[in-house]
């Protein structure tokens, strides 16, 4: 067994949309992105609890960027992952993989 | 004040400052391409979510806060009520004849208390439990409510006691007022941290 966190579906979910995103990964990209692969649009509140939820577990850091005129003169928040955020995703993929090998799923091509 | 300064405030509520403007913002730009239903949706679902998770993140902690406060409330109003008791006898004994309770300085000394209590409730809530100050409110209530079903369900009405019971729990919980007195103590405190 792993020490560290453990993870839940949609931090898994909300880790690889940063990961995805890089630089620019941010509350409005972050939902965009999740809806964009997931065919399912994040709720705000359940995106931002996950993201500070997240931070206060080190797995993800933030920094404030410039503030914009379409944001009302506010700053974005830029995330981006943490090493242990990292092995955390890492670790949490390693285990879908080995649980999906052996399996036949239609419509799921795994290599 | 725009409305979009009214969502941060709310948010700032339940989260940090920096963390609701850029909640606020994205939000904001969000509203852009949605309207705004979709941002005000946003607003308070993204509220309510913060604010659970302050209680979930702790409940043992804040739970234990919010029996504090109200306990100290409680306890307040009791001594309100019994110095009133005592006035009352002390009157009616100097006087000879029955009190008239309904009067202009009975209505004042006890809309004082029914102002003060509540707004110190709310203080110590936030004095507490800095950081998660609404969550704090939200507990409160939720015990509140608690220890009313269960006074009703002991003392049922009807029963002299039960009244003295349900007054002293009913006037401890104007919610509002509480809230506002955490509100002014989250604010207090985030000033202080600026000076």
């Amino acid at each position: 067994m792993h020490a560290g966190h453990s993870l839940g579906e949609f931090e898994q979910v909300v880790l690889l949309a940063i990961l995805r995103l890089g630089d620019s990964a941010y509350g409005v990209t972050i939902g965009a992105e999740i809806t964009a692969c997931t065919r399912r649009e994040p709720a705000p509140g359940a995106l931002y609890t996950t993201l500070d939820r997240l931070e206060d577990k080190g797995l993800v850091s933030s920094r404030m960027g410039d503030p914009t005129p379409q944001r009302g003169g506010r700053a974005k928040r830029y995330f981006t992952l943490t090493a242990s955020g990292l092995a955390a995703i890492t670790r949490a993929q390693q285990a879908y993989r080995r649980l999906l090998e052996g399996c036949e799923i239609p419509g799921l091509t795994y290599a | 004040m725009h409305s979009d300064h009214i969502a941060e405030w709310i948010l700032s509520l339940v989260t940090s400052r920096d963390r609701a403007a850029s909640i606020a913002g994205d939000l904001t730009e969000g509203a852009a391409a949605r309207g705004a239903v979709w941002f005000w949706t946003g607003v308070l679902r993204t509220a309510a979510s913060l604010l659970w998770r302050g209680l979930a993140e702790r409940p043992a902690r804040v739970a234990g806060v919010a029996a504090a406060s109200l306990a100290i409330s409680v306890a307040l109003w009791l001594l309100v009520a019994g110095l009133s008791v005592v006035a009352l006898v002390a009157a009616h004994i100097k006087s000879g004849h029955p009190v008239e309770v309904v009067s202009i300085g009975y209505s004042i000394w006890f809309f004082v208390p029914a102002l003060l209590i509540p707004l110190l409730t709310g203080r110590l809530l936030a004095r507490w439990a800095p950081g998660r100050e609404m969550s704090a409110c939200l507990a409160y209530a939720i015990i509140c409510s608690i220890c009313c079903f269960i006074s009703i369900a002991l003392f049922p009405p009807g029963n002299r006691f039960s009244v003295s019971v349900h007054v002293s729990l009913i006037d401890a919980a104007p919610l509002a007022l509480v809230v506002a007195g955490a509100v002014w103590g989250r604010h207090r405190r985030l000033r202080a941290l600026q000076v």
